[in-house]
């Protein structure tokens, strides 16, 4: 059983295995194939899809996307 | 600058004696940027866009939808290879959150490989009420983003010294409101916009003519939009105006319509506004009692 750590992501806590890196967690949110941008402890991630970036425990992870706007 | 094709964007297709829009290395076609927010579907918004003739639209950048994941991209209802993105910071209360909207709208847009990815409609409010912008965070934040590469599309009040301050602290177009945004209150003080574009396009204020200044936000109506482009803007950038018409595509086609007229206008020379009547039918020749009375003369 791997051991796990807990992130923020998005404003919201969520437990994640040790390991995860920020591709991985993007697979696991199922967003891989999404156009979304990433942010670690305030930080832009460049080519997120590909990070090898791994998280660590209390990690404040946003994943944002575009959306309609003026 | 020339009127052709440069690195982002393409004067090919600009309607019959338009001239198209040049915004540092874009060219656009239209000189209507619309907003892609506030539709009642991804459907209506891409049929409204359409009918704009717009070929920039800004979008905003948010939090993924974690839980929802399945749900629909607005970016399946945009044509990329048509639309020049504009991605904005709308929301960003401080300089600090703005340059970080900035940067992660860049990356989306990269990946996108879309022209905007160099750009950014920078907008720094200070009060939630009216979002008028707060003229020192955007100020700061406006010099943030140019010294880290980007084009920056500055969101302003209609103060003419914060624009002045705002193109010289590098942005490549300053926006400044027509009145709060989504208020549809039109062009508040279309004196204060006269100035900006004097101060910033009239070379013996210190202007040049090919600075872009566009005008966002309050824009409610066909004639709100004509106003501005008759005053001597470059462009108008509206969402509401358009997205909460009764009918968003027949607004859409009169706001371009308005924009393309007001644009046509502005050059063709407007008469000299006069106190007395002048009457278009000849006196010479009248019949009857007025035959003998040529008034002015």
């Amino acid at each position: 059983m791997p051991q796990s750590i807990r992130i923020l992501l998005n404003g919201q806590e969520r437990t994640v295995a040790q390991g995860t890196t920020v591709q991985s967690l993007l697979v696991e949110l199922g967003l891989s194939g999404s156009p979304c941008a990433v942010e670690v402890d305030g930080q832009l991630v460049s080519g997120a899809k590909n990070s090898a970036l791994l998280l660590g425990d209390g990690a404040a992870v946003e994943v944002v996307t575009l959306v309609g706007g003026g | 600058m020339p009127a052709t094709d440069s690195a982002c964007g393409s004067a090919a297709g600009a309607p019959a004696g338009l001239a198209p829009l040049v915004i540092g290395p874009c060219t656009l076609r239209s000189r209507l940027v619309v907003g892609t927010g506030k539709y009642a579907s991804f459907e209506l918004m891409r049929t409204a866009i359409e009918a704009s003739g717009a070929d920039c639209v800004t979008v905003a950048v948010r939090r993924e939808r974690l839980v929802d994941s399945q749900g629909r991209s607005i970016l399946e209802f945009l044509p990329l290879d048509q639309l020049t993105i504009l991605p904005n910071t709308a929301g960003c209360f401080t300089a600090t959150d703005a340059v970080r909207v900035a940067r992660l709208g860049r990356e989306i847009l990269s990946q996108l490989n879309n022209r905007g990815a160099a750009w950014v409609k920078l907008e720094v409010l200070g009060d939630r009420l009216t979002l008028l912008p707060d003229p020192v965070g955007t100020l700061e934040a406006c010099r943030e983003l140019v010294a880290d590469g980007f084009c920056v599309l500055c969101y302003t009040s209609d103060d003419p010294i914060a624009a002045v301050r705002l193109r010289d602290a590098g942005a490549t177009c300053v926006m400044p409101a027509g009145s709060p945004i989504g208020s549809g209150g039109g062009i508040h003080n279309p004196q204060a916009i006269a100035l900006i574009l004097e101060m910033l396009k009239d070379p013996r204020h210190g202007g040049e003519g090919s600075f872009p200044v566009i005008i966002d936000a309050g824009v409610g109506t066909p004639s709100d939009v004509t106003i501005a482009m008759e005053l001597g803007a470059d462009g108008v950038l509206l969402n509401t105006g358009i997205a909460h018409a009764k009918d968003p595509v027949a607004m859409a086609r009169a706001m371009r319509l308005a924009c393309e007229a007001g644009f046509l206008g502005a050059r063709a020379g407007r008469i000299v506004r006069r106190r007395y009547a002048s009457a278009s039918s000849p006196w010479e020749g009248m019949i009857g009692s007025a035959s003998s009375e040529i008034p002015g003369e």
